[in-house]
């Protein structure tokens, strides 16, 4: 009987951990939790089951577990020898899981090559997919998977896929180059420019910001590369991605100071009879003239305008590569007129992420170190607010200490003061002290107001000895090191401020750090020339609490000391010249001065000091006076003190490393100007673009891109009409003059055909040639060369829609379409092509 | 190139890393490194979070200043060589990038190796763009660690999407994209939010007469998701798509890199939320005439002058329309516009003055016309779902309108009031609105300075200055023992206490309330700030007064804060006068429901006395 029931309950509690089990999964679809917790409570021997289940659910679950366990390091499992039962999956019919996976090859393939090799066919496979997006996967799959014995494959995927109608998978073989690249650059040298010259040409705005990532990681030594790209590029930079078009910028900031002329600056006198002229400096800072024209090369300047498309971005590092642009070409009024310093102030305004306010901040900081005059509308902006964090703040109070001068000076102290009465934290109030300093430097008037107040802010937080004090100790320290740096430079003018200090050597009340006391001290010995009478009084409050005093103090106590004798036996022996002309040689009477008993209890005291400095100082001390030199006493403790540059790095702000490096100055290589002007040749004549469009089945003819496309294809136009005024041969004497060019352009060009799917690579050598040609004739048959620009014709587009169903009876028609139109020179090759 | 990037909480253990090398270092391995190679870059907590008055507490009264302030100059020097930690090299080529999401309240951090055309802050803009990414993502405010523990899945895919061969996967950012390649999961709290939401906007169309054009709708859901009655062809990667690649890849309808293909909406939605902070700071005059005569006269003769103002603002948009539609808005400023009379279009435009913008890529500039366009229409092929269309920045400091009030509430103080000339007065001004009925969590923060008369001609002789006191306690220690010294300081300051509480005849120096209108008073421990606290809800035209005392002359009110937010009208006055909608696809006229919501928040409205 008993059996029975525990029979029974033991059935009944199976079914109960079924159910639960199944409650588990159904929840899983319901809530993440309870996703997580059935997650973690697979095994890993059942993960293995799932890896290898028939059904998709299971292997997504089982990848699930594998890349939460990878990210969340998770020592338990170990995640590496589930390898082959994951790639197994690469085929998955969840992209999900086939994503999952590609990130899965990323962490461990180059540790596993044997086995991430199975997986290669079945990429490859997927390579030729309808779906452009799979395409786009497997050849960033293919170019993650770090082997090198793969290279050769991987290359002749990416000459196929560079092809590819998809804008997609062409920008993802820039990616694929640049992880190439990475891994042996030399190996595969030829084929790579040969890819990126395609990629550059590309008509795409994604794939040509794809393609700057990959110029900016592996090709900026190449900078010829891009003489015919440079113009469609500045006309296009408003529709590539915001990263890429910082990069663009920065790319074209080196090119331009390599291959375009300096600009010329012209001083504007009202007589116009002697205008100086001179290039442009390498800061701008340092053009001499008060009113001057700057002439740009026209690229230049189509390169500067293209620069002001971008100043709405909302991302901050096109406002700063726009900057750099600016700080590198232009001159202070454009860099106003062109509402620079707006931009970077509303920038850092609106950001609310404080690691880029800061470096926003830190490059206006850079800025003012040349040019303050640029922020000085903006002083406002740097006074600090209550709830900004310390970083902000003490960049703000560098830059107020840069921006102060006659105009702004009053406002700057008011609210410095402010800050050092009313903040708590110490650091800020210190800094903000900093800034008064440099406050008092602009002019005398400023200085004895700036002191004036320190001096009344110690008093206050010394004599009234109440608990609380408005500024804190080490603040208050800090006080008194400044007044004593700013009394230093003028100790007569503010003699009794230095009375006043001496008062606070003494003060029971308020305790001075070691460091104050001992500047206080030392200011006293330096004194002592202009008014000694009241040092020997002060040297006598200080020998009470001797004992007591830091080592700093005990130190310069100690000088002090010998300093007021040294004083004191000159006076005598001044007063003696005057007295005895008779040549009767009377001595200093050490036993009756009482400033020598000062000395002498001193230097009794420093023989048992703690510290062997001012043991040995000490010994060093008396021994000047035992031996009666007291030349040298003079010249040693009397000669006149440099005014002491105050430690910079207390206070000053580094500008970030990366900031300095990246705002650093590129230096102008000078073109020679006869290789280029002697033949009229334009090096920057525009490319031709290639335009992989008419391969889609499907476009769409109310295309927003297509509108931005047809704007920038007139500009395009236009441009071209003048280039041709330029340079009337442009074909010929291009290659011919340009060493570096000629192979360049030829390759692209047979890239181009030869890689047009199916159908292509014939008929080399004729091409090359004859596009040439059709280049020249851009101006007069552009409107209906579809090949080369996106169309504007819309209703065109539309009629292919509807016919085509393959692109090579696409082409067929087009090619057709083409015919009719007599300038078309390469038409007659096509033909042979498709046989 | 990143190597790799880490996600910590805020006590630095690991929530999500991603490796996308054989190469990258574990989370432990890396943090093995940097704690040997720059442990500072670790505590950096006080540098990075915005709140330096409550950062730094180490200006504790401890009677060793001297090794105090040495060791705070040596603190002190090493985070002014270190660049704030927050970005550090690792031996020869290697970066770590330290990153502080404030929404989330975690840390991101990115080892990168050393490049030189590497951008400056490229690693911070990036890691503010992943942030941004995930919020909107999860359409949530802010992400809890386990809201991300769970979707570890997600996050890896996501940060596979970014980051493509160690740089950025440039046009491949847009949230589109994302949500293509990372289809958004459906459960059932999401089911359960969009049927509210549905439910919620069937009632709002009835109120407000079936989608009018312009309605301004008060209350739109925060969370609200639109999966219920929205189908997104391309995000066909769940368990039942059999070809489980969705449609954009091969019929390609996208027009723009930030909109997918085809997007289709049964009902047409665009919202858009006007958000402006106020952030302004106000001196009161010195002179006391002003708040005798002028108490209540708001003219010129304000008793406070204004040090600095900004007003920063944002257009968010979260648009759900059917294919690839035009928008365009148009905005005004309310200020000039509410006056019919003698505003010319012209005039209105030249007052609506929103300094430089930055625009969403989406939108469509007039490249002619630099920096002086015209920023009343904003035309744009919207993204789908939530984006931030526009922000600006309103510089009020170098503009003549002194007379514009900031926002709807402005404060004045009096102090040195009552028969001891202790008492102090706050009064708060909320103005009367048609827009809106209340206030939202209304909260003054008080400050208090101790403030020892400050003696009008303090140059005069040494000796005569030194006050009794001292002279006093001097005596008393040349007798004594040095170790006892602070003994008896203490004990001097406490006879000196008694003797002011007698002659004050108070109990202890606190701040206390006499007369309170609205809300409630909170004293700070230390005694030198406090904050009155309103109600969740304060109604507008009110008059709230605050009468306190401080119980000295010496403890003055030296400041306040003031803290609220309100719906109805922005700080600034721009107003949307108009959202049309050009070509939504098959049929032309559908209708379009449209919202408008302002929303201003004063976070910095700074009072010094």
């Amino acid at each position: 009987m008993v059996d029975h029931i525990n029979r029974i309950t033991s059935a009944l509690e199976s079914a109960r951990v079924m159910t639960l089990e199944a409650a588990a999964v159904a929840s899983s679809k319901f809530g993440e939790s309870s996703y997580t917790q059935y997650s973690k409570n697979i095994s890993p021997q059942q993960l293995r089951e799932f890896l290898n289940s028939r059904y998709s659910q299971e292997v997504k679950d089982g990848m699930n577990k594998l890349i939460s366990a990878l990210v969340s390091d998770d020592q338990q499992l170990d995640i590496e020898s589930y390898f082959a039962d994951v790639i197994k999956n690469i085929n998955s019919e969840d992209l999900k899981v086939r994503k999952l996976i590609c990130i899965f090859l990323l962490r461990f393939a180059e540790r596993n090559p044997n086995l991430a090799l199975l997986c290669v066919n079945s990429l490859q496979k997927t390579l030729s997919d309808i779906n452009a997006d799979i395409r786009a996967i497997s050849v960033r799959a293919l170019s993650d998977i770090k082997i090198d014995s793969l290279h050769p494959i991987i290359w002749l995927t990416l000459k196929k896929a560079i092809t590819d109608s998809s804008a997609n998978v062409r920008s993802e073989v820039a990616f694929a180059i640049i992880k190439l690249n990475r891994q042996n650059p030399e190996d595969f040298e030829e084929d790579s420019v040969l890819l990126l010259s395609s990629l550059l040409a590309d008509s795409d705005p994604q794939v040509i910001s794809s393609t700057i990532i990959l110029f900016k990681e592996c090709f900026m030594n190449n900078l010829e590369l891009l003489h015919s790209h440079f113009r469609y590029y500045c006309e296009i930079i408003n529709s590539l991605d915001s990263f890429a078009q910082s990069g663009l910028i920065d790319i074209l900031n080196v090119y331009c100071k390599k291959f375009i002329h300096r600009p010329t600056i012209t001083e504007l006198t009202g007589d116009n009879i002697q205008n100086q002229t001179m290039v442009f400096p390498d800061h701008f800072i340092d053009i001499p003239f008060e009113n001057y024209t700057i002439d740009y090369d026209p690229d230049l300047r189509l390169f500067l305008d293209a620069n002001k498309k971008l100043l709405f971005s909302d991302n901050p590092l096109v406002l700063i590569s726009v900057i750099k642009t600016h700080l590198n070409f232009c001159t202070p009024i454009d860099f106003v007129k062109n509402g620079l310093p707006l931009l970077l102030m509303r920038s850092f305004a609106i950001s609310k992420d404080i690691s880029v306010k800061n470096g926003l901040l830190q490059i206006v900081l850079l800025i003012c170190n040349k040019n303050p005059k640029i922020f000085y509308p903006f002083v406002k902006k740097f006074f600090i607010l209550r709830h900004e964090s310390y970083l902000t703040s003490s960049i703000k109070l560098e830059i107020l200490s840069k921006l102060a001068d006659e105009t702004n000076i009053k406002s700057i102290i008011r609210e410095i003061k402010y800050y050092i009465k009313n903040f708590k934290s110490v650091s800020i109030v210190i800094k903000a002290i900093k800034v008064l300093e440099t406050c008092s430097q602009i002019s005398d008037i400023y200085e004895t107001h700036i002191l004036k107040w320190l001096i009344n802010l110690i008093e206050v937080n010394t004599s009234n000895t109440d608990k609380a004090l408005n500024v804190t100790p080490v603040a208050l320290n800090y006080i008194i090191n400044t007044v004593r740096v700013i009394i230093q430079k003028q100790p007569t003018r503010y003699f009794v401020d230095i009375v006043k200090l001496t008062t606070l050597l003494n003060h029971k009340k308020f305790n001075l750090n070691d460091n104050s006391k001992a500047n206080i001290i030392w200011l006293i010995g330096e004194i002592a020339a202009i008014e000694f009478k009241i040092c020997p009084d002060i040297l006598r409050n200080l020998l009470k609490n001797f004992i007591n005093e830091g080592y700093e103090t005990r130190l310069q106590i100690l000088i002090l000391s010998a300093k007021l004798l040294s004083y004191d036996i000159d006076n005598f022996n001044k007063q003696i010249k005057e007295i005895d002309v008779n040549g009767q040689t009377s001595f200093y009477d050490f036993r009756t001065s009482r400033i020598n008993q000062l000395f002498t209890s001193i230097i009794y005291l420093c023989k048992f000091d703690k510290s062997y400095d001012i043991r040995d100082r000490a010994r060093w001390v008396s021994s000047l006076f035992e031996s009666r030199k007291y030349e040298i006493a003079t010249l040693m403790l009397q000669a006149p003190k440099p005014i002491v540059k105050d430690d910079d790095t207390l206070t000053n702000i580094k500008v970030d490393s990366d900031i300095k490096v990246y705002f650093k100055n590129i230096p102008w290589s000078e073109i020679s100007d006869t290789s280029n002007d002697a033949e009229n040749v334009d090096i920057r004549e525009p490319a031709k673009l290639k335009d992989y469009s008419r391969y889609l089945k499907n476009l769409s003819s109310t295309s927003f891109m297509s509108k931005r496309n047809s704007e920038r294809f007139v500009i395009h136009n236009t441009n071209n009409k003048a280039d041709e005024i330029i340079s009337t041969e442009p074909v010929t004497t291009n290659s011919s003059t340009q060493k570096t060019k000629k192979p360049y352009k030829l390759q692209s060009l047979e890239e181009f055909f030869a890689d047009i799917p199916d159908s292509s690579a014939k008929g080399k050598p004729k091409k090359t040639i004859i596009i040439e040609e059709s280049s020249s004739s851009d101006e007069t048959d552009q409107d209906d060369d579809e090949d080369y620009y996106e169309d504007d014709d819309e209703e065109e587009e539309e009629e292919d829609d509807e016919d085509e169903d393959e692109s090579s009876e696409e082409d067929d028609e087009e090619e057709g379409d083409d015919d009719n139109n007599e300038n078309l020179v390469h038409n007659p090759s096509i033909p042979e092509i498709r046989m | 190139m990143i190597i790799s990037i880490y996600v910590t909480d805020r006590s630095n253990s690991l929530i999500f890393q991603y490796l996308p090398d054989a190469n990258s270092p574990t989370f432990n391995e890396f943090w093995t490194k940097i704690q040997y190679a720059c442990p500072e870059i670790i505590n950096t907590e006080d540098t990075l979070i915005d709140d330096s008055q409550n950062g730094d507490n180490n200006d504790n009264n401890t009677n060793e200043n001297g090794e105090e302030y040495a060791k705070y100059i040596q603190d002190y020097n090493e985070i002014g060589h270190s660049n704030f930690n927050i970005h550090e090299t690792i031996g020869k080529d290697l970066e770590v990038y330290k990153y502080y999401s404030k929404e989330n309240s975690i840390y991101y951090w990115c080892l990168c190796s050393q490049d030189i055309y590497k951008g400056p802050l490229e690693p911070f803009v990036l890691l503010n763009r992943l942030d941004m990414t995930l919020l909107e993502y999860f359409d949530k405010n802010d992400l809890s660690i386990k809201k991300l523990i769970n979707n570890s899945d997600r996050l890896s895919l996501i940060f596979y999407s970014f980051i493509n061969g160690g740089e950025v996967n440039v046009g491949k950012l847009f949230m589109n994209n994302i949500r293509d390649n990372v289809p958004v999961k459906k459960d059932l709290s999401k089911v359960i939010t969009s049927t509210a939401h549905t439910i919620q906007r069937s009632i709002q169309n009835v109120q407000t007469g079936g989608g009018s054009t312009r309605s301004i709708t008060s209350n739109l859901l925060s969370g609200s998701n639109n999966t219920s009655n929205v189908s997104i062809s391309g995000n066909g990667m769940g368990n039942n798509s059999s070809s489980g690649f969705g449609n954009s890849g091969t019929i390609n309808n996208k027009v723009v890199p930030w909109r997918s293909g085809n997007v289709k909406y049964t009902n047409n939605e665009i919202y858009i939320d006007v958000i402006e902070e106020i952030h302004v700071v106000y001196q009161r005059r010195n002179s006391k005439r002003y708040h005798k005569i002028n108490q209540f006269n708001r003219n010129d003769n304000s008793p406070m002058k204004l040090i600095r103002a900004d007003i920063i603002g944002e257009l968010n948009v979260r648009s759900y329309l059917s294919d690839n539609p035009m928008v365009e808005v148009t905005l005004v400023d309310r200020n000039y516009s509410d006056q019919k009379t003698g505003w010319s279009e012209n005039d209105l435009f030249k007052q609506l003055n929103l300094g430089l913008p930055m625009f969403h890529d989406c939108v469509e500039i007039d490249y002619e016309k630099g920096i002086n366009q015209d920023f009343r229409h904003i035309k744009f092929i919207p993204p789908d779902g939530k984006f931030s269309l526009m922000k600006y920045n309103i510089d009020l400091d170098n503009s003549i309108s002194t007379t514009r009030q900031m926002g709807l509430i402005s404060v004045e103080f009096q102090d040195g009031l009552g028969p001891k000339k202790d008492e102090f007065e706050v009064i708060v001004n909320i103005q009367n609105s048609t827009s809106l009925t209340h206030i939202k969590d209304l909260k003054v923060e008080l400050y208090f300075r101790e403030e020892k008369p400050l003696k009008s001609n303090s140059l005069i002789g040494i000796t005569d200055d030194i006050p009794e006191g001292s002279r006093k306690i001097s005596q008393v220690e040349d007798s004594k023992d040095n170790a006892y010294q602070t003994g008896s300081n203490d004990e001097a300051e406490k006879e000196e206490e008694e003797e002011e509480e007698d002659e004050e005849e108070e109990e202890e120096e606190r701040v206390r309330v006499l007369r309170n209108t609205h809300g409630r008073f909170d004293t700070q421990t230390d005694g030198l700030s406090g904050s009155w606290i309103f109600d969740h809800e304060t109604a507008v035209g009110s008059m709230p007064v605050l009468r306190g005392c401080t119980g000295s002359t010496q403890l003055k009110l030296s400041g306040a804060n003031m803290t609220y937010e309100h719906g109805g009208v922005s700080a600034s006055g721009i107003r949307v006068s108009s959202i049309d909608v050009i070509g939504l696809g098959i049929a032309n006229n559908t209708k379009v429901f449209k919202g408008v919501k302002y929303e201003t928040v004063s976070s910095n409205y700074e009072l010094r006395v």
